[in-house]
């Protein structure tokens, strides 16, 4: 009976000892985590969206938390015009921004999507108002970037109006 | 069927302009789905090439595509041997307003070349050739948007752009794509036909 019970008394202990460590681990990581988030963001920053269409230029203004890498935030800011053009309608399919990289000059900006945002039914007007739009947002919020280049899956996208191979300038057309 | 006109064409002293409906050869999608647009296409060169022949002036109109069909052919080649002093292609799509949207865009050949096959090769001895034939373009677009510009109570809108459309590869002559916003209802073509063929003789003369 005894060595039954100090058996079962053993096998209690391993389990709290094991929630323990887990309760520990986890602990950690979280700690670990928000510390690195933290550390990544500094100060709260304002951007603006813009939409331009036949009516003219519409403004969107978004707060977020800034982080030291440009890149980031032209990430986050590109994201949200994407959401906010979805919900205006202003793009036809839900469209997620894969990733954005700078050169070393600051001047270049790699912008890739998951999928083009640009119907190729659409009149070459419309186009322009939509590229236009992205690029005033992407030139106010960081006005050393001077050129942009648009890709789809890390490729240049296929259109048949614009030529996607040619870097556009950030100030627009 | 292909109707290749070819009067005048190598005379020197001759003024010849291509006029071709933009269907498969730019934009699949938007003929293919949307028979109101390829048929505007048409229906708008149609009108443009009765008006030019009624202005009395020696311009010698060639057809690459022959007027009614969907039949589209690359003919870059061909359009560089028949050098005319313009080439323009169509495109439309339907709007909702009443009065007509026009856009006149520059075709600008990147110097791009993602391959060094013959064609390629061909490309590059050609690039003296459209560098003078984009001054042309770019001269006669802007001339063509001020004369359109001054008729700006037929339009709702008037867009003149030189942004970087995808390239007609090996086309080194002057060439500009018109882009007609047309109501689906109520437009009259041989009106605006007018309009742009005053408008063309204007700047190709």
């Amino acid at each position: 009976m005894m060595n039954y019970l100090s058996r079962l008394f053993l096998i209690i202990s391993f389990i709290v000892l094991g929630c323990m460590c887990g309760l520990y681990y986890h602990y950690s990581i979280t700690k670990t985590n928000s510390v690195v988030s933290v550390s990544s963001f500094h100060d709260q920053k304002q951007a603006t969206l813009f939409f331009y269409d036949k009516k003219g230029c519409h403004e969107d203004t978004i707060s977020f938390f800034g982080s030291e890498v440009v890149a980031q935030d032209c990430f986050y800011l590109i994201s949200q015009w994407l959401m906010h053009a979805w919900h205006k309608r202003f793009i036809d399919v839900p469209i997620k921004c894969e990733s954005v990289i700078i050169d070393p000059e600051g001047t270049t900006i790699f912008v890739s999507f998951d999928y083009s945002f640009l119907n190729k039914e659409w009149p070459i007007f419309v186009k322009i108002n939509v590229i236009n739009s992205v690029l005033k947002t992407l030139h106010t919020y960081h006005q050393s970037l001077q050129y942009v280049y648009f890709l789809v899956r890390h490729e240049p996208f296929v259109d048949p109006h614009i030529d996607s191979i040619c870097p556009f300038a950030s100030t627009g057309y | 069927m292909v109707l290749v006109l070819m009067i005048n064409i190598f005379a020197k002293d001759s003024i010849s302009v291509i006029f071709h409906p933009t269907t498969t050869f730019i934009n699949p999608g938007r003929t293919t789905s949307k028979f109101f647009e390829r048929d505007a296409a048409i229906s708008m060169m149609n009108a443009l090439e009765l008006a030019v022949k009624k202005s009395n002036t020696h311009i010698t109109i060639i057809h690459i595509v022959q007027p009614g069909t969907t039949e589209l052919i690359d003919h870059a080649s061909l359009i560089n041997q028949i050098n005319p002093t313009l080439t323009i292609f169509f495109s439309a799509y339907s709007i909702s307003d009443p009065l007509p949207e026009c856009g006149i865009y520059s075709y600008a050949w990147s110097t791009f070349i993602p391959s060094t096959s013959f064609t390629d090769i061909f490309f590059i001895s050609e690039v003296d050739a459209y560098r003078v034939s984009q001054k042309k373009t770019y001269y006669m677009m802007t001339e063509l948007n001020k004369l359109l510009m001054t008729s700006g109570h037929y339009w709702s809108r008037i867009i003149f752009s030189s942004f970087p459309l995808v390239t007609l590869r090996g086309i080194t002559v002057p060439a500009l794509l018109i882009e007609i916003g047309i109501p689906e209802e109520g437009f009259d073509y041989n009106e605006y036909g007018a309009l742009l063929a005053d408008a063309f003789v204007k700047i190709i003369q």
